[in-house]
């Protein structure tokens, strides 16, 4: 049996758990993170890696924000290479007014916000966006120069060293049991190891319930799409309006949801999404929905018909019944939550990493609808 | 979607022989993303010795016709220039045609979508004209090109031998063949053909680096010992403008291991009957394990007619004695070929 | 120069040992740390390549690992054509 001694235990060495790793090291403590496979095995290093604010919930909009001004300087922080390419638009591209109307909220909470964001005509968003079909007859833009794209797995890495050179430790483990002393955190332990500890923070996304039955998250499965490396050049973020739709779609198992989510990586492949599957935990390629993903991509953007798919991956997104994040304490004393992110993590990261080290600190009073015991009390 | 009792995915020796062996007892649908069936039958134009089962005394490309007018006869489906770009646990295919993309659901599939050639990494390996030795094959006797005029072919079984033997028949000049171990690793017969037409074997030798200024020009070997490594002071230089490289060849497992076998390195795990960890999931031929034709015949008729005896659509005591005639047949060619690796 | 591996991507045998000097120990690790096998043939050459470095260096038998569709590269119009209404909301 390998003992380890620690501060904080951070299970779950995605995007998440390092930032939250990396602030709580950088604040001093002695942090050990324990990942069963490796740094952004899970959903994490499947995804398309977008950088939004526009669309985002209310309760989210500021932690975006916030995200968003700490991506800008992150490269410099953690002294690495991100692939961090902020200041593309993000258009909601729409076909006939009944979308356009469905997305005229978000332009209007941007501009509470003080952040650029508009409505535009068919023929404006093919001026920004030429690839996208003349079937599009508007859009919600927003280009106030946060929003992009990043490398997640890279953000991932880098927030792992980061945090490994400020003293954090890092454990290949599986965390299997969750141990507890007079209503407090005494440790955790997998099957040949266990550390001791007065804090666990809980961040493997979908995973969470298994070592806390309490959180409520349930998988929801994604499938990306990923062409060749091409000349093409995709500006920013392409979305639907039927993506705003699929994003808060129901959470009934069984369920799927799609819609537009087109990006290009700085390789210069182009990623398509995106599909969710309420409930579904699996890794399967489920038939027919690469078809319907393929067949909206071409319905949108026709000038990609020709591009090779070459590669399809799956993701599993956490989440929650009100599809909000659930980051703060839980359950025992010393006992932390930051899970259920569902499509939204990557944005939200480095946000999430200092919110819960301010939480874990006690100088930052959580907020209540983001609170991780909301469904359950305490 | 579409359903078929015996889905045949790759219609090489295998295949067809699954698809001629399970055609009149079930509805049997061969994909395939060539444009003609037969796989690597195809390209081989020498005479098949072996057993008349096995069409002994045929060229390859004829067998191929053979056995596709069997399964025809049979009434077996050919979807040709078709793509299965996924396959499910639960025998969902997906395959893209010419004219269409579609699912397919199948009680039993039956993958016999051959092997794949090794690459080898050596300073130098990626300048155009060094190809794997089934390219160059590809290359000369189905497109009738030859890959370049003086050539060196690396790798001493079978394939290394053939298509060595076809690239000079052919009219290619080749430098040599060179083997890393002591002795030629395939049939006798064929590196005796090979010798026959003055290229020299050279074994204990192996292909240090390949050279040249945006295509291959030189090939530079060296005698090597026991361990492989090469020994001082005995490179020799060749100007060529191809490497054909035959470093073997592993099973083309992908869909299979998409399917969600178990495999043992690229192999899918398999029973005798060649079903695998999924249920109603076959391998035959070289999918199951690289052997060659007349063994990857015998496989896709013992592996259809698993199937069928499991669809209940042949009689198992029929089933079970066809059954062991293949098990026989094929432990009797793999007798044969370790008598003739040890000749 | 080192040995390129992954012609797709340029990946070199130096950028795979460094792969594993930070701690990949799986084929699929390798490849998310180096994009070997990430190009157009989806490491149907490099595969086996990078897999015998994991054992030389590890002493690891790495398996074939998983594979997911599509089997050959496709391209989305052809994709596109195999879409039936009803499959999910949109």
């Amino acid at each position: 049996m390998k003992r380890l001694h620690a501060d904080v235990a951070v299970i779950g060495a995605g995007i998440i758990g390092t930032a939250i790793a990396y602030q709580l090291a950088l604040a001093g403590r002695r942090v050990v993170v324990l990942e069963g496979r490796y740094p952004a095995a899970g959903a994490s290093g499947a995804c398309n890696g977008g950088l939004n604010y526009i669309g985002k919930h209310p309760a989210l909009f500021g932690p975006a924000v916030d995200s968003l001004h700490r991506y800008r300087t992150l490269a410099a922080e953690l002294q690495a290479k991100l692939d961090c390419c902020q200041g593309l638009p993000v258009i909601y591209a729409c076909r006939g007014p009944t979308e356009l109307a469905a997305v005229e909220p978000l332009v209007q909470l941007c501009r509470d916000w003080g952040l650029d964001a508009h409505l535009v005509s068919g023929a404006a968003v093919r001026e920004l966006e030429p690839l996208l079909s003349p079937q599009v007859t508007g859009a919600a833009v927003a280009d106030g120069g946060l929003q992009g794209v990043v490398d997640p797995f890279a953000v991932t890495r880098a927030f792992l060293r980061a945090a490994l050179a400020l003293g954090a430790a890092f454990h290949r483990g599986e965390a299997l049991a969750l141990s507890t002393a007079g209503g407090k955190v005494a440790g955790v332990a997998g099957d040949s190891w266990e550390v001791s500890c007065p804090c666990v923070v809980v961040a493997n996304g979908a995973q969470a319930p298994e070592l806390v039955p309490e959180l409520p998250v349930a998988p929801c499965k994604g499938i990306v799409l990923v062409t060749e490396r091409t000349k093409l050049k995709v500006n920013g973020c392409i979305l639907s309006a039927a993506y705003l739709a699929a994003e808060h779609a129901g959470s009934d198992p069984g369920h799927t949801a799609l819609g537009l989510a087109v990006e290009q990586a700085a390789s210069g492949n182009i990623l398509i999404g995106s599909s969710r599957a309420m409930g579904d935990g699996g890794r399967a390629v489920t038939p027919g929905i690469p078809e319907a993903l393929a067949a909206n991509a071409v319905t949108y953007m026709p000038a990609l018909a020709k591009l090779q798919v070459i590669r399809i991956f799956t993701g599993v997104r956490a989440r929650t019944p009100d599809n909000l994040p659930l980051i703060g304490p839980v359950g025992p004393d010393g006992l932390y939550a930051a899970a259920g992110f569902e499509g939204v993590g990557i944005t939200l990261a480095p946000w999430a990493g200092a919110y819960l080290a301010g939480v874990v600190s006690g100088s930052l009073r959580p907020d209540p609808a983001l609170a991780a015991d909301r469904f359950t009390g305490r | 979607m579409n359903d078929v009792d015996i889905l045949v995915i790759g219609a090489g020796p295998a295949g067809l022989a699954a698809a001629a062996a399970a055609g009149t007892r079930a509805s049997v649908l061969v994909a395939d993303e060539h444009g003609a069936p037969g796989g690597q039958l195809r390209k081989q134009i020498h005479k098949f010795f072996g057993s008349s089962r096995h069409f002994a005394g045929k060229r390859g490309f004829a067998i191929a016709w053979e056995l596709e007018a069997q399964a025809r006869a049979a009434g077996a489906e050919f979807a040709l220039n078709t793509v299965v770009y996924s396959l499910q646990p639960d025998l969902t295919a997906s395959l893209a045609g010419p004219d269409d993309t579609r699912h397919v659901r199948a009680q039993r599939v039956i993958l016999a979508t051959g092997a794949s050639e090794n690459a080898v990494a050596f300073p130098g390996w990626t300048l155009p004209g060094v190809m794997t030795a089934g390219a160059a094959q590809t290359l000369v006797n189905l497109h009738r090109v030859l890959p370049g005029r003086r050539g060196l072919i690396v790798g001493s079984g079978n394939v290394g031998l053939v298509v060595g033997f076809q690239l000079a028949q052919a009219g290619a000049d080749l430098a040599a063949l060179v083997e890393i171990r002591p002795q030629v690793g395939g049939y006798s017969v064929h590196a005796g053909k090979l010798r026959r037409t003055g290229v020299p074997i050279l074994t204990s030798s192996l292909l240090t680096r390949a050279g040249g200024a945006g295509r291959v020009q030189s090939a530079v070997i060296a005698r090597c010992g026991a361990d492989g490594q090469p020994l001082a002071a005995t490179e020799r230089a060749f100007a060529v403008d191809f490497i054909c490289l035959a470093a073997g060849l592993h099973p083309a497992s992908e869909l299979a291991r998409m399917a969600g076998c178990d495999c043992r390195g690229d192999t899918p795990i398999h029973s005798p009957e060649l079903e695998t960890t999924v249920p109603g999931l076959y391998v035959a031929g070289d999918a199951a394990g690289v052997e060659e034709a007349s063994s990857a015949m015998e496989e896709g008729k013992l592996a259809a007619t698993h199937a069928l005896v499991s669809l209940g659509r042949l009689d198992k005591r029929l089933g079970l004695k066809d059954m062991a005639a293949c098990r026989d047949v094929l432990a009797q060619l793999r007798g044969e070929r370790r008598l003739e690796a040890g000749a | 120069m080192s040995l390129v591996l992954c012609r797709c991507e340029d990946v070199t045998e130096a950028d795979v040992l460094e792969a594993v000097r930070q701690g990949a120990c799986s084929v699929d690790e390798v490849k998310k740390l180096t994009r070997a096998g990430m190009g157009l043939c989806q490491g149907s050459t490099c595969r086996r390549l990078v897999a015998a470095i994991l054992q030389r260096e590890l002493g690891a038998v790495a398996g074939a690992g998983a594979c997911r569709p599509p089997a050959r590269p496709l391209d989305l119009a052809t994709l596109a054509r195999g879409h039936r209404e009803g499959v999910a909301e949109r």
